[in-house]
């Protein structure tokens, strides 16, 4: 096991094994002294990071996965610090699923909720909801213009609030967790330009919508954190399912979503080149320059082809590998030549 | 129903035992010594059984009898049969190393109330598991059990039948498993490369296959000499699985890993164009900048 190799980056990122206790600790009487001072009101980058428990982010992607490619929606149970902090203990899912537009907990989901809260004192769950989650499959992590309208409306009455956001299609293509937790800015904030942050790619028919409304909030870095029992049935498990990692067959799995993303590729290359041609018959027209514009959109959707590419190659490694251990003598003609990934 | 038990094939999925182990820690954390009891939710398809999910459950623990409290039982189950339609209910986990006393009766009332006639119990030795290191070799605490009810002088008895079990990942759980394993942070961007992580984890796994191999051959080797009994079905499974890899056809494996492999390359080529064409248009608006600007200076020399 890559146990020195977990070791390095535990040193590297500075992860400080925490104790049960801590983690667990919950105290009423501070969450409200907290609620009362209301931080957030006074500084709208008020919480800055996410600290999530291992068994809430299970819970989050199963639940996003088995309702795809419907979108799920769920509540997230925890507790706000003064360091700025979430801590996500717990998540239970709503029965909500539907498209964009409908993914918007109704009065039955209310119900659901509320009945659902009360009762898990009782199961020793004492922490507060603060927060909601919901999938995107298939077109990545970021908030949507009706998911804007939500998350403020609950900053606005449900304070601490957090929106987490997964994307099941995007965690299978690329073998690593896509979730994303966001906070809006109040109505009328504008926050200070800091340029573009992290690319990610957005499939055309929803670039306009993350376009209009990318700036009405911020989001926070996500860590995971495990319990003592956590860690043992955790490195116990991996004697068991390290099979899989050798069974799965990306490819096979991802092979429709590589489709939508070349389709994609192609679409918002289409675009550009409709755009240019006029522009170009105007330029001429008018004996003026090139505008600055275009080049920056091509050089994204070369971004985009490469990231699709990367998750191919990927797991095409896994096939190869597969076919050296099972089928090793006979030789391939085709294998000679490894490609390497692209560099995004 | 033992008969029919042995004959079930029973796929543990990861999240319990991390929801189990949730639990455990909560209530140790709380100072709550009792042991936890919850739900078991997951999917029967003919002799197939998955455990998906669990959820916990109130129960009180006196005298040697544990109640269950069945109002909550029943209105949390409707709740998740409401938001997993295909999920069933198949059986309760608690913690410990076997089943006791109490228990029976604790499976007959769940056995009344619960929409299964033959819920399977599934006990977590949390006690045995925080005192592990855990290496290579050694098993999860965890069993697996099917009971069996027969009357015996007027009395329904309640026997317990260990049931084995395997573990088994979805492809996007055991990605979140690996992702909680490691701990990682969605900010640590710098760390490495996605295709390294993905590589390495491939190599941990060939590593783990060829420990396994070797295990095996020594284990033959020593049976040729005598030195170990000869187990008949673990020589059987050894035998039929040498006789998979045999019957594996070459050309029909080798014709889809070429499909394969030549889809993922033009996706790659693709990506390639793509890459050529923005750089070719960088390329052309740098020149385009640096000619117009030679060529206005010209015309404008103080401009
Ligand atoms: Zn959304």
């Amino acid at each position: 096991m890559a146990s020195t190799a977990q070791k390095t980056w535990e040193l590297e990122n500075q992860v400080v094994p925490v104790d049960d206790a801590t983690i667990y600790a919950f105290d009423q009487a501070e969450q409200d002294a907290i609620f009362d001072k209301k931080p957030w009101k006074e500084d709208v980058n008020f919480f800055k990071s996410v600290r999530m428990s291992a068994v809430a982010m299970i819970k989050i992607v199963m639940h996003a996965k088995s309702g795809a490619p419907l979108e799920v929606m769920g509540l997230m149970q925890g507790k706000v610090t003064l360091d700025r902090e979430f801590i996500i203990m717990d998540a239970f899912p709503l029965p909500v699923e539907g498209t964009e537009t409908r993914v918007n907990a109704g009065a039955g989901a209310n119900e659901f909720m509320v009945t659902f809260t009360e009762t898990c004192e009782r199961i020793g769950k004492v922490e507060n909801v603060c927060g909601w989650y919901h999938s995107h499959p298939g077109y990545g992590c970021w908030l949507s213009g009706i998911d804007v309208q939500t998350q403020m409306t609950y900053q606005q009455h449900q304070e601490p609030w957090l929106a987490v956001v997964v994307d099941p299609v995007r965690t299978c293509a690329s073998g690593k967790v896509d979730i994303g937790a966001f906070r809006t800015y109040p109505a009328g904030y504008t926050p200070p330009d800091e340029g573009p942050g992290e690319y990610q790619p957005i499939p055309l028919d929803k670039i306009e919508d993350f376009g209009v409304h990318c700036k009405q909030y911020y989001s926070l870095p996500i860590e995971v954190f495990k319990n003592s029992l956590d860690n043992t049935i955790l490195e116990l498990l991996w004697n068991k399912y390290w099979i899989d990692t050798l069974s799965s067959s990306p490819l096979l799995h991802n092979r429709g979503f590589c489709n939508q993303m070349v389709q994609d590729c192609v679409q918002k290359l289409d675009q550009i080149d409709m755009n240019s041609a006029s522009q170009s018959r105007f330029r001429i027209l008018m004996q003026e320059p090139k505008k600055r514009k275009e080049d920056n959109l091509l050089n994204k959707v070369a971004i985009d082809a490469a990231k699709n590419a990367g998750e191919q190659v990927q797991g095409l490694a896994s096939q190869v590998v597969k076919f050296a251990l099972f089928q090793g003598r006979a030789s391939c003609s085709c294998r000679e030549q490894q490609p390497t990934p692209m560099e995004s | 129903m033992a008969a029919a038990a042995a004959g079930l094939d029973v796929h543990l999925h990861p999240l319990v035992l991390i929801n189990v182990s949730d639990h455990v820690v909560r209530f140790r954390s709380a100072g709550r010594p009792e042991r936890v009891l919850g739900a078991l939710l997951g999917a029967q398809e003919g002799r197939r059984v998955d455990v998906h999910n669990s959820f916990e459950l109130v129960s009180v623990e006196s005298e040697g009898e544990r109640t269950i409290d069945l109002e909550f039982f029943q209105q949390r189950l409707a709740q998740y049969m409401e938001v997993f339609p295909r999920y069933e209910f198949l059986g309760w986990y608690s913690t410990g190393s076997q089943p006791e006393e109490a228990d029976r009766a604790l499976h007959k009332k769940i056995q009344e109330v619960g929409a299964n006639e033959n819920p399977f119990a599934l006990l977590v030795d949390a006690e045995k598991m925080s005192q592990q290191k855990a290496s290579q070799s050694e098993e999860l605490p965890v069993k697996v059990y099917d009971a069996t009810t027969h009357i015996e002088h007027g009395v329904a008895k309640v026997t317990w039948n260990e049931v084995p079990y395997i573990i088994d990942t979805l492809e996007a759980e055991r990605i979140a498993v690996n992702h909680v394993a490691k701990s990682a942070t969605t900010a640590a961007a710098g760390y490495s490369s996605d295709f390294t992580q993905h590589t390495s984890g491939l190599s941990n796994s060939v590593v783990m296959l060829s420990n396994r191999i070797k295990e095996l051959l020594e284990h033959i080797k020593d049976v040729k000499e005598g030195r170990a009994p000869k187990n008949q079905e673990v020589l059987r499974q050894t035998l039929s699985i040498c006789q998979a890899l045999q019957s594996v056809h070459p050309s029909s494996l080798k014709q889809e890993f070429c499909g394969e492999f030549n889809d993922a390359t033009l996706v790659v080529l693709l990506a390639t164009l793509t890459k050529v064409c923005a750089h070719t248009s960088d390329l052309l608006d740098k020149f385009q900048l640096a000619y117009d600007r030679k060529h206005r200076s010209r015309h404008y020399p103080f401009g």
